[in-house]
């Protein structure tokens, strides 16, 4: 039988930014302190977002599948899929946070937070300039400073490897 | 105030000889990092090891700005502090004792490197609230009731659950009303080791006299403050100096073992800018609260009124 479910579940649209359209469960974009106040007091049924791409808000609308559906059972699967959520490239992890960070979605904002100071953990300074493609605008002699004032952080086994 | 200028009208030259060419330094001192707003930039270093700040700082002038901020210092100190706090003038200073650093050959703490060519609104907002003072913000808009000599009857009637009071009167007697001064709390118990509200992992504590030299040289944007409720067991002494006034006698507690006792009185001591954000007591219990020395101010959300109502304390006067 074909029926209508209104007043069941409320769904909602979200546009990125390439106007390609998501449409899912009201519920779900609650966990974004952005959209929840968007839903709640201005009641709209559909969201341009024009800053995030589609693929970062694909990503993001996963977790919040995924978020919702946790419980105390499910707690290993879930931290898995975390872990795999952010092994991502650079680039894309960047987008995730910027996005996350406008969204105001407090849990997975930490995260990833976590996420990219994770790939500067024990990294040499060279290895961290690599991977960020910082140059350094330093004096030579300001640099060997540096190394002079803080000799303990140099110290011991540093990852040079950019992956 | 905002200036609009008409491009048509401007006589100035191009270029004045005055003016110097600013560089920005942030594009290629951040790299890939300048996607993110500076406060994410800024959450993701507290996640850092004191080791890995160390070395971030000599990747770029950018980088030696932000690994250099004492907020995160703060954070990183009382991650690591495992032992009684002495502030040593600023949080990377205090950081780097915690660690056993010696400064002696070891010049990090020398003066800081400045740069050019960055700035930061979020930085600067930041510094701008570790340095506001609140002298500018007191008032008492008398939207909260006054009583003195009150009755248990009409404490109850009136007040109990139902409304805020401000009740004066009801510390003119106790020692603590001249005692419970900074000078002169330090003069008795300057080497006692009092708690500090709870921000990090462990529990930390600070002496008096280490504490009261905190408050002095500190700019924090919210200052630990000491929230002991273990100072009747510290210092016994300070016990004596006030009692339970009569109005607030009556005490569910005492239904309890003495071991069973949830912790039930805080000495609390404070600078400006410190205090607790929005919460609700622990187990919806009621207290009463004295104000000894300074000065406080309340934000009740009044549920019925779904505003928050705002008094400030003046001294000690009682608040329910």
């Amino acid at each position: 039988m074909a029926s209508s479910t209104t007043g069941e579940k409320k769904i909602l649209t979200l546009k990125g930014g390439d106007n390609e359209e998501f449409i899912l469960e009201e519920s779900l974009v609650l966990q974004s302190e952005l959209l929840k106040n968007m839903v709640k007091e201005e009641r709209v049924s559909s969201i341009p977002l024009p800053s995030i791409k589609s693929k970062t808000l694909v990503k993001i609308i996963e977790y919040l599948k995924k978020h919702a559906e946790l419980t105390p059972s499910n707690k290993e699967e879930f931290k898995n899929f975390e872990k795999e959520f952010v092994n991502v490239v650079l680039e894309e992890l960047l987008d995730i946070t910027v996005a996350v960070n406008y969204l105001k979605i407090n849990g997975l904002l930490e995260f990833c937070c976590q996420a990219v100071a994770d790939r500067i953990k024990d990294k040499s300074v060279e290895a961290v300039r690599k991977i960020f493609r910082i140059e350094s605008d330093f004096t030579p002699e300001e640099e060997s400073e540096f190394r002079k004032e803080t000799p303990e952080a140099f110290e011991g086994d540093l990852d040079d490897t950019t992956n | 105030m905002e200036v609009e200028e008409n491009p048509q009208l401007q006589t100035q030259p191009e270029s004045s000889p005055m003016e110097v060419e600013q560089i920005d330094r942030r594009p290629a001192a951040l790299g890939d990092l300048r996607l993110l707003p500076d406060e994410v930039l800024c959450a993701i270093l507290t996640f850092l090891t004191p080791r890995d700040v160390a070395r971030l700082s000599c990747v770029s002038s950018v980088m030696y700005i932000l690994c250099n901020e004492e907020p995160l210092w703060m954070s990183i100190c009382l991650d690591i502090a495992n032992r009684q706090l002495q502030y040593k003038g600023s949080w990377k200073r205090t950081a780097l004792d915690q660690l056993n650093v010696t400064f002696e050959n070891n010049e990090s703490c020398r003066k800081p490197l400045h740069f050019d060519g960055f700035n930061s609104l979020f930085l600067y907002r930041r510094l701008y609230r570790c340095y506001t003072s609140l002298n500018g913000f007191y008032y008492d808009t008398g939207n909260v009731e006054r009583a003195k000599n009150l009755s248990i009857e009409e404490f109850h009637d009136k007040y109990d659950g139902q409304k805020p009071v401000l009740i004066a009167g009801l510390a003119d007697t106790w020692p603590a009303s001249t005692t419970w001064t900074t000078e002169e709390l330090l003069k008795k118990y300057e080497d006692t080791a009092f708690k500090l509200s709870q921000r990090s992992r462990h529990k930390i504590k600070m002496k008096l006299k280490d504490y009261v030299s905190y408050i002095k040289l500190q700019h924090d944007e919210d200052p630990l403050y000491i929230f002991d409720e273990k100072f009747g067991e510290t210092a016994p002494e300070l016990l004596k100096d006030y009692s339970v006034p009569n109005i607030f006698k009556e005490d569910f507690f005492d239904v309890l073992d003495r071991d069973q006792r949830p912790p039930f009185r805080w000495l609390i001591m404070g600078p400006e800018r410190s205090g607790a954000s929005w919460h609700v007591d622990p187990a919806l219990t009621s207290a009463w609260n004295t104000l000894l020395c300074g000065r406080k101010r309340y934000i009740i959300e009044n549920q019925s009124l779904s505003f928050p109502v705002i008094l400030s304390q003046g001294l000690a006067e009682y608040f329910s």
